[in-house]
């Protein structure tokens, strides 16, 4: 542990070079790189090792020990995609991950507007609930929408669905645009409004551009939230509207798992948010922390 | 039951305080509530170790920094189902590959840390700690990088050793990003349930029965939905104290 706290100052601080000191920092980094490599191996293994999985046989599946080398097979995918039709649960959530993200993004951009610059009554206590509607647990927000679905007939819909994922992922947009807005100097709008802009064009002229990184960190979190999302999905649908994650579970049977096509789906889960979320790394920090830390 | 909400032809019944009053002697909704808590303590104690750890070496001066980061970013963007059926694969006692090992160092022969009523808690951490350390050293990270170089300087100047360097300087000046991963961290681990529900299914018998998977067995599967919603209020109410610090946090000083 010691070795550890040394290095936050050797990161800023040059000293002068001596030859204890030198090999000294070589067994530090030689320690480091040993942690990270053990780090990377625990965090990699189990992704790696499903992911292998799903190009296995079902007798190499069950094979004890595990065998490394196999003949990788795409039989696990023909069946869940093709046979199990579950290409119509992949364009199930590919719908309700759109339309969720529109309506968070767009709604929740123009109201973290109107928090940023208009004095409202009781704002700050609306920006409060908002905030715990994020927080608490999901349970509490699906009682009521089961309730109401269920009576209104928009259970087992997609709009029903894309409702309930908007309005758990708006907050996080409202509170994240919030930072972006207040970030953004108010000199800029006025001139703009001097030159005679009207409210109106100047939030889509000069505000919106200004703020793209924002809108497009929101679009990214609002998009991993609602593509991983499961709790809505499993109570809120049956047959009709399931999204991928809430469809997964149905290989988990009273008669034993499939876990070749199990494995299968969960990989088309998991590889395009593990590509998004490489490529926009620097979003994930604010927008996970509701632009608390940028 | 003498009324139900799930049965819409039935007539509905003001029942006052008494779903409140059955909570407060329910032993299951306490149970729930302490087996959270540690839960969550331990979840959130251990993922910000080793998180600062990751995160300090990560903004190091090493080779491929980028790189690194990248690939232990991978299980946060995981989905949470995804995490509990992998774990649920891995630990199957038949033919699950970290069952299949610890059987060869002769633990858990016959049985597995899932199903062993003394270890179901420890292994539901143990997923959580996985899941969600890169979220820590993800956060954690972009404050070190994000701290100004003066104080150091200031600090080496007058002669302060490394260790006191990091108690005096970085922490004091990470305060406010810990406690900001502290809280978010915090209010996930009690709010959780997929990945738990997958893994154990609140069980063996009912030690990983967290409050929102109790709160959903009581609603959503034995329909007693009435009950269900009074314990969901009140997990809700827990939640909303954690959640004012957080608003003060992000909204106080402006």
């Amino acid at each position: 542990m010691f070795f550890l706290l040394q290095l936050t100052s050797r990161k800023r601080v040059k000293h002068t070079p001596t030859s204890s000191r030198k090999s000294k920092a070589r067994i530090e980094n030689a320690v480091s790189y040993l942690i990270l490599t053990v780090a990377t191996i625990a965090a990699l293994f189990p992704v790696v090792w499903m992911i292998s999985m799903s190009f296995k046989t079902r007798i190499d599946i069950f094979t004890m020990p595990p065998p490394l080398f196999f003949n990788p097979t795409l039989n696990n995918y023909f069946v869940a995609f093709i046979e199990k039709n579950f290409t119509k649960y992949l364009i199930n959530s590919l719908v309700v991950v759109a339309g969720s993200t529109i309506i968070a993004v767009s709604l929740g951009s123009l109201a973290a507007y109107s928090f940023s610059r208009f004095k409202m009554w009781a704002d700050k206590h609306i920006l409060f609930d908002i905030l715990t509607f994020r927080m608490a647990p999901l349970i509490v927000f699906i009682i009521p929408f089961y309730m109401i679905w269920t009576n209104l007939g928009m259970y087992d819909t997609h709009i029903g669905l894309i409702i309930a994922h908007a309005a758990f992922n708006m907050p996080l947009v409202v509170w994240l645009m919030l930072s972006f807005f207040d970030g953004l100097p108010r000199d800029i709008e006025e001139a703009a409004m001097v030159d005679g802009c009207s409210r109106l064009a100047t939030l889509f002229r000069i505000v919106f551009p200004l703020v793209a990184p924002g809108l497009a960190a929101s679009a990214v979190i609002c998009i991993i939230f609602s593509w991983n999302e499961f709790f809505f999905a499993m109570v809120l649908t049956s047959v009709y509207a399931k999204t991928l994650p809430a469809a997964i579970t149905g290989f988990v049977t009273t008669r034993g798992t499939l876990w070749g096509e199990m494995t299968a789906v969960a990989t088309v889960i998991i590889l395009p948010v593990l590509a998004f979320a490489i490529i926009v790394q620097k979003y994930l920090v604010r927008g996970l922390t509701f632009g608390a830390v940028k | 039951m003498d009324y139900s909400l799930a049965y819409v032809y039935l007539p509905r019944i003001f029942v006052g305080l008494k779903n409140f009053r059955t909570l407060v002697f329910d032993e299951w909704v306490w149970h729930g509530l302490g087996i959270t808590f540690t839960y969550a303590a331990l979840a959130v104690g251990l993922e910000l170790l080793i998180g600062l750890i990751l995160a300090i070496l990560t903004t190091r001066n090493i080779r491929g920094k980028a790189i690194w980061r990248s690939l232990l970013l991978v299980p946060m963007v995981v989905s949470p189902i995804v995490v509990g059926l992998i774990w649920l694969q891995m630990l199957n006692p038949d033919f699950g590959v970290i069952a299949y090992f610890l059987h060869k160092v002769g633990l858990f022969v016959g049985t597995g840390p899932t199903i062993e009523p003394s270890t179901a808690i420890l292994t539901t951490v143990l997923m959580d700690v996985w899941h969600w350390t890169p979220f820590v050293m993800l956060i954690l990270g972009a404050g070190i990088l994000s701290l100004p170089a003066e104080p150091y300087e200031a600090a080496v100047v007058d002669g302060a050793s490394s260790l006191q360097v990091f108690r005096y300087v970085t922490l004091p000046l990470l305060t406010p990003v810990i406690t900001v991963v502290l809280l978010l961290r915090t209010m996930d681990a009690l709010r959780i349930f997929d990945e738990v529900w997958i893994l154990t299914g609140g069980g063996p018998g009912s030690v990983t029965r967290y409050s929102v998977i109790n709160a959903y067995r009581i609603s959503l599967a034995q329909f007693n939905i009435g009950y269900g919603a009074a314990i969901s209020l009140f997990l809700f109410f827990i939640s909303l104290v954690l959640c004012s610090f957080f608003f003060n946090l992000l909204r106080g000083r402006g």
